[in-house]
């Protein structure tokens, strides 16, 4: 299992349709993570995004770590610590694993796992 | 094979379980009582490998297992054994959690042909029953089953549950039947099959297939025997006559009732229960002698007794009895107890509520797949460990409690400079055309009137005007504000502003940044000197707030005071903490710069006579009470509480948030303050001033208040004689805030 390292991400709070909007135009080398209708983590984004919302919430966000697992290291690792159902791929699941609050990911046949870096530590030894 | 049994080795058959391995050397594994072996009763639990309460007959032999029998009298030991787990001696039970469409509880005609129906509709279908090593305990509301396995417990989630566990066959209750040699027909086909001899074999009631026996018609009456087994059943034959019969196995076939317990459990949608588990059946003949409840010992008279002292009601005499809550929650006794009742009565009563467990489980296997609260660490934790930090545990965080000389610590703010980390704080962004409508309608204070780069100290109250957390505003443009809550409040700040946004229609976003800046305060009356070294030409002015880097990291500055210094909160991203942490030590290392821990800071505050919510203030805390009613606007039209607060500043009220002083030591928190003998309130936080050289407090006076004023001078607290004092006890004009 790789280890968690911070994520540099952007994080877009503003209206639904002015988040579609922005998550039209994104290129494929950014994963976006909707974390609700009205907001979105945006990892890999190079720069901070123009929003049609005058009013969004547009911040550089460090306060996640995440990890990338294969299929088979996800199974092995996170999957029994998850009472949730696994979400559809391309979409994201929220919610506690191993009783820390995280984030999980699908694309392209890898995992991604997100949590607040402040609860990291008991995550990783939680996993053990 | 062999397995031990009361410290003796004990012969096994392929294929035997405990119960019919005992029963084949003539034994039973408890004490008496009628044999099911069908893991409906207690009459075969023992100790196995150390648990208790296990049943025997659902248990397959093993070679080397250990096995000791419940005392006769009294409980077993709740553990006995080596830990499970010997490589990492812990007792853990693996949690393992699944999802399906629909899940069926036991593999009966029943549960096969509901099965076949869902997986027909294309719903994946688990099958859980007790004979294949998946033991269902617990049914909860929404379609969970937690289910007990040789490797762990289950966790399954699904659409729906069908319970389809069938009928459980009837116990006699009569004098004697706690004797040994008592068996169900189906006890006694598994025995048969097993190859057991049973000697001299009667059945009262049907012949159970396969068991050669000598069937005995009428009504049994009681069971004699001697030294614990029976050797003769007592039947009146259909001429009113009784007869008695000599053996060494009585088989009694009285009829089934439902294997409902689990059915029991919750009534909703996402359950359905199916066949036998579901269906009417007659109850027993009404029971005149003998133990009802073998878990308890509960005898008829016990019940009659019950039943003469008022208890009616089949909950009632559950509870008077304790019938129905030992090893098999029900299953022996409850049908009988509901014959006893109905006699009684004329009415035949409903089953009582079940809950999980159903079976009894270890503290390993209940607390399979918990997990103690997780506890958030700010991005200076390995700092604060480095400077030899006594981290504890507050609001959710760990923190560091002081650096091994609070004193020392204290000293650095009020004379030098100190930084501390105060990441912990909640962090919020608002934003929005209704920004303003927002917060006016949240907190007591104006906001509309704070200018854009200035903040201002606001109360969190509830719409019964009683506070709940306390914090800054910081506007930054006309529509965009930055909230900051304390270290507890912040999670329920988040979704209790979000809550009143959407009752009440406004559009504003909001972005809780709590965990994604840092915060350092940097504090003291050189506090300003140390950032002009970092890069803060002009630091701002007190309750101004700029964004500036400092020491080249960008950060949102806010100028406030908690300490009673000037103090500067640098807010910054997580990951650029470390980096301006140590940038501050190693430029204000000649200023006499040092890390404060919480220990400092609360002492520090408290010669400012600042409130800590939670921890001065009470559930019921108004802004009177804490003398903060210059935070309160009134003559706003509307805010969160401002009704309740109207109605209630026009009773009296005696209570009140006071400051006190006394020689030194400083008392413990929580001390009693009396006065002539009698207890007026207690202290909430106390501390020993090294600046002012006495112990200042601030504490509750329940009674011992008139009009605006204190009618006591002085009090005792820890034995020793304390004076209400104004506050703030140190600089009480707030100019050193503002150096």
């Amino acid at each position: 299992m790789a280890g968690f390292e911070t994520v540099q991400g952007v994080r877009v709070v503003a209206r639904a349709q002015a988040i579609e909007e922005l998550l039209a135009g994104l290129a494929d080398a950014v994963t976006a993570l909707r974390i609700a209708p009205d907001d979105v983590f945006l990892i890999g984004y190079p720069g901070v995004p123009a929003c049609s919302d005058p009013d969004a919430i547009v911040e550089t966000d460090r306060g996640f770590s995440g990890s990338w697992f294969t299929v088979e290291e996800f199974e092995n690792v996170i999957r029994a610590h998850m009472e949730w159902p696994m979400p559809p791929h391309g979409t994201l699941g929220q919610g506690l694993i191993a009783g820390v609050p995280a984030k999980v990911h699908i694309n392209n046949a890898a995992v991604l796992v997100v949590c607040p870096t402040a609860f990291v530590h008991e995550l990783e030894g939680r996993l053990v | 094979m062999r397995f031990l049994l009361d410290g003796q080795p004990l012969e096994f058959s392929e294929g035997d379980s405990v119960a019919v391995a005992i029963a084949r050397t003539g034994g039973h594994p408890h004490h008496g009582g009628c044999l099911c072996l069908a893991g409906d009763c207690p009459n075969c639990v023992a100790v196995v490998d150390g648990v208790a309460y296990v049943r025997t007959c659902q248990t397959p032999a093993r070679p080397g297992m250990v096995v000791n029998r419940h005392p006769a009298v009294g409980a077993p030991p709740l553990y006995n054994g080596t830990p499970v787990d010997s490589a990492v001696g812990s007792l853990r039970v693996e949690a393992h959690f699944e999802q399906a469409d629909v899940v069926v509880v036991g593999r009966s005609t029943s549960g096969l042909a509901a099965a076949a129906v869902a997986e027909g509709e294309g719903h994946t279908v688990v099958f859980l029953d007790a004979g294949e090593g998946n033991e269902v305990v617990g049914v909860y509301a929404g379609g969970q089953v937690v289910v007990r396995t040789p490797s762990g417990m289950r966790y399954v989630h699904a659409h729906k549950v069908i319970i389809a566990t069938g009928a459980a066959e009837l116990h006699p209750v009569c004098e004697g039947s706690n004797l040994r040699g008592i068996l169900t027909p189906s006890a006694a086909i598994r025995l048969a099959v097993a190859g057991v001899d049973l000697g001299v074999v009667v059945s009262v009631g049907e012949r159970p297939a396969g068991v050669a026996c000598r069937v005995l018609e009428g009504e049994l009456v009681r069971f004699e025997g001697s030294d614990g087994h029976v050797e003769r059943v007592v039947v009146r034959s259909l001429d009113g006559e009784a007869h008695t019969h000599a053996c060494t196995t009585a088989i009694v076939g009285l009829g089934s009732s439902p294997r409902d317990v689990l059915a029991r459990m919750h009534t909703d949608d996402h359950i359905e229960v199916v066949g036998p588990a579901g269906e009417w059946f007659e109850l027993p003949v009404c029971p005149t002698s003998g133990v009802v409840c073998p878990c308890n010992k509960i005898t008829v008279e016990d019940l009659q007794g019950v039943w003469d002292r008022g208890f009616r009601e089949l909950e009632l005499v559950k509870r008077s009895a304790l019938l129905g809550t030992g090893t098999c929650q029900g299953s022996v006794c409850m049908p009988h107890v509901r014959a006893f009742l109905a006699e009684q009565s004329g009415e035949t009563p409903q089953p009582f509520t079940a809950r999980p467990a159903s079976r009894q489980i270890t503290m390993g296997e209940a607390s399979a797949g918990f997990y103690p609260d997780a506890w958030r660490r700010s991005p200076l934790h390995d700092e604060h460990l480095k400077l030899g930090a006594k981290m504890d545990r507050f609001g959710s965080w760990w923190r560091p409690w002081n650096y091994g000389d609070h004193v020392a610590e204290y000293w650095a703010v009020r004379e030098g400079v100190s930084i501390g980390d105060v990441s912990t704080l909640g962090k919020m962004v608002v934003s929005g055309p209704d920004a303003i409508e927002l917060l006016e309608r949240m907190y007591p204070t104006t906001v509309a009137d704070i200018k854009p780069g200035r903040s201002r100290y606001v109360l969190i109250l509830n719409e019964r005007g009683h506070l709940f957390d306390d914090g800054m505003i910081c506007r930054e443009s006309d529509t965009r504000f930055v909230l900051t809550f304390t270290s507890g409040g912040a999670g329920f700040a988040e979704m209790w502003m979000r809550d009143w946004i959407e009752t009440w229609g406004l559009n504003v976003h909001v972005l809780d940044r709590t965990m994604s800046l840092a915060a350092i305060n940097v504090t003291g009356p050189l506090a300003g000197r140390l950032l002009q070294r970092l890069g803060v030409g002009e630091p701002p002015k007190f309750l101004q707030h700029v964004h500036q880097p400092v020491a080249g990291i960008d950060c949102h500055i806010m100028r406030l005071s908690f300490t009673g210094e000037a103090s500067f909160e640098l807010h910054h991203d997580a990951d650029r903490s470390v980096e301006l942490w140590q940038a501050l030590l190693r430029e204000g290392r000649d200023l006499g710069v040092k890390a404060h821990g919480l220990q400092a800071l609360f002492g520090l505050r408290l010669e400012k006579g600042h409130v800590i919510v939670g921890m001065d203030t009470e559930l019921d805390t108004t802004p009177r009470r804490i003398a903060h009613d210059w935070a309160v606007k009134m003559s706003k039209p509307d805010f969160l509480g401002r009704e309740a607060l109207a109605r209630t500043l026009q009773l009296p009220d005696a209570r009140r948030l006071v400051g006190f002083t006394m020689a030194s030591p400083a008392p413990v928190e929580g001390s009693p303050i009396w006065r002539n003998g009698e207890i007026l309130g207690h202290v909430t936080t106390s501390f020993t001033s090294p600046l002012l050289g006495k112990a200042v407090m601030l504490g509750w006076l329940k009674r011992g208040w008139t009009g605006d004023e204190p009618d006591v001078g002085s009090v005792e607290i820890d034995g020793r004689t304390a004076v209400v004092a104004d506050t703030p006890f140190y600089d009480p004009s707030g100019a050193r805030a503002r150096l």
